[in-house]
């Protein structure tokens, strides 16, 4: 599951998440991959093996920069910080700074940029995609043309952004109507140029969600990854006891999450350890010493979760397909623009 | 005297992204999709192209800049070294700069944590039980100035020296200076991280050294001759 459908699950956490999630753009390497690169910074990567479970919090620093602070999680009997360092990622090069200025440059590190950048390459919508959204948008804003809707693009193939003059006829005596529309191929945001606003509706916006996600890895949301993480022996046990709670908010390392594991009883507040959930897999370690904490109950759970996510996954793929078929079915529209 | 707004740092949406648009058929042009909003910057004279990164900084320096600098006065007098002062006041204000990634983080604004103290720090209440955090939190109300001056005087103990007599970071601070008076910015934090606050050896130099925060001076040069901080 992806991290937007995450948002939606969660919705305590979206406020806070909202805010440096920033959309996948093309070329530009979102989130969870500028950390899989600071995740193979030598700092980050000692602090790992000494089982200090380094976290990263991400946020944006302007439009092409990630700042990523890395903070070691379990390094405990200190009264002052734990950070184990500031790193600076560019969205659109992948390098990886520590600070603003001090370039962290290994072979992994230059080995895992060219695949990341490649997947953030790939991750851009479509022209099948980008005109269908322009047409949902022209549905939406012009609700009663009828099915003859067609989307005639006037932007180069290949270009960020698309633009379309999107046209269809009324129901009643010949009245053709028609308007431009841009799209980003990005993040799906659709321009009604008429008035130089973003397209907001709900189909428009289920339809665009869709899209996206279909473009993101399948990953656990983080009450997934808790659910995972209760079937483990390691993790039931504690919860024997009425003061513990699990806190999953998706955050670790890339796609590692760390949930603590917290006592919410005035007596012992506060947290009291970590187990770490691997987002793609479900495998459940100890953040300390990296051993395996699954079980097959654990296993059998994340299992049927992944399974649930990947049919989920493909339902969506199936509805977008078939939104995009019924609103461009007549569309002559396709052909390059200028 | 709380110069500027802690709340108030100008976050941008989902705008100021560069996109290309490339016809120049139609009648209407909204810039970037989603963009708009953005108001221009609170100090114009020192990000005139309105540069989001450079704001953020600028926010943070008009809003730590009171706090650091009557720390300094006072760290600087009791050091017997007022002309410290100001190498203090930057080295202060790079400290929570890295620690709180400008103010501008996720995690430093849930908190209101600007120098990454951890659970229990004085001034700090619990956080609450959603936080997956060892950091302390801090009420929404408790300034830079007041979070630097309990850091300042809390009284560190780690495995390596239990500091039997108790001293603060403060009177470390002090002693390092009377011995070290030009010890510089970096050399003030890795005193500060030496002394309990961060077990790194180079806390210090890659906060405050040649290829750590840079531009401190100079943004603060550039706030303080434009009236955007007294």
């Amino acid at each position: 599951m992806s991290i937007r459908q995450n948002l939606r699950l969660f919705s305590p956490v979206v406020v806070g998440l909202f805010s440096f999630v920033p959309p996948a753009l093309p070329g530009l390497l979102n989130a969870r991959e500028a950390e899989a690169l600071v995740a193979l910074a030598p700092r980050v990567s000692a602090a790992w093996r000494q089982g200090g479970c380094p976290e990263a919090s991400t946020s944006e620093f302007g439009p092409d920069r990630f700042l990523v602070q890395v903070r070691a999680q379990c390094q405990g009997g200190r009264e002052g910080s734990n950070l184990v360092s500031d790193y600076y990622v560019s969205r659109s090069t992948g390098a990886v700074t520590e600070g603003e200025s001090r370039r962290i440059d290994t072979a992994e590190i230059r080995s895992a940029r060219v695949r990341l950048l490649a997947v953030s390459r790939g991750r851009e919508l479509s022209q099948q995609d980008a005109s269908c959204l322009a047409i949902v948008a022209f549905e939406s804003e012009l609700a009663g043309a009828d099915r003859s809707v067609s989307a005639r693009p006037l932007t180069r193939e290949g270009q960020p952004e698309m633009e379309y003059l999107v046209s269809g006829f009324a129901p009643g005596p010949r009245i053709w109507v028609s308007r431009y529309f841009t799209v980003d191929r990005g993040n799906g945001l659709v321009r009604d140029d008429y008035f130089g606003t973003v397209s907001f509706s709900g189909g428009l916006g289920a339809l665009t969600s869709k899209m996206l996600d279909a473009r993101d890895p399948l990953l656990l949301s983080p009450r997934e990854a808790a659910e995972i993480a209760l079937a483990t022996p390691y993790v039931s046990a504690k919860m024997a006891d009425s003061c513990i709670a699990l806190v999953s908010d998706g955050q670790g390392f890339a796609e590692e999450s760390l949930i603590g594991i917290s006592s919410t009883c005035p007596v012992k507040a506060g947290l009291l350890g970590f187990v770490a959930v691997n987002l793609r897999t479900g495998a459940v370690s100890d953040p300390k010493t990296h051993e395996s904490l699954s079980s097959t109950e654990s296993d059998r759970t994340a299992g049927r979760l992944l399974d649930l996510a990947a049919r989920r996954r493909l339902q969506e793929q199936n509805e977008v397909e078939a939104a995009c078929q019924a609103g461009s079915g007549e569309s002559p529209g396709l052909s390059p623009g200028r | 005297v709380r110069v500027g707004g802690r709340k108030c740092g100008g976050r941008r949406g989902l705008n100021a992204l560069p996109i290309q648009l490339s016809s120049v058929l139609l009648a209407v042009r909204g810039g970037p999709i989603g963009g708009g909003g953005a108001a221009g910057s609170k100090f114009p004279k020192c990000n005139p192209k309105d540069k989001p990164g450079l704001e953020k900084k600028l926010n943070y320096i008009a809003m730590a800049y009171a706090g650091a600098a009557a720390a300094a006065s006072n760290v600087a007098a009791a050091a017997g070294d007022p002309g410290e002062a100001g190498t203090l006041t930057i080295a202060f204000l790079d400290w929570g700069a890295w620690e709180s990634g400008w103010d501008a983080t996720q995690k430093a604004l849930s908190e209101n944590n600007f120098f990454g103290a951890q659970a229990g720090a004085t001034g700090s209440v619990a956080c609450p039980a959603s936080f997956k955090t060892t950091n302390a939190c801090f009420p929404a109300s408790v300034t830079f100035g007041e979070e630097l001056a309990d850091a300042l005087n809390g009284v560190p103990h780690t495995a390596a020296d239990p500091n039997s007599g108790n001293e603060s970071y403060e009177n470390l601070l002090d002693d390092a200076l009377d011995n070290s008076p030009s010890m510089g910015a970096a050399g003030i934090l890795q005193t500060l991280a030496s002394s309990g606050w961060n077990p790194s050896q180079t806390y210090g130099t890659r906060i405050a050294g040649p290829r750590g925060i840079t531009g401190m001076s100079k943004l603060l040069d550039c706030l303080e001759t434009n009236s955007y901080v007294h």
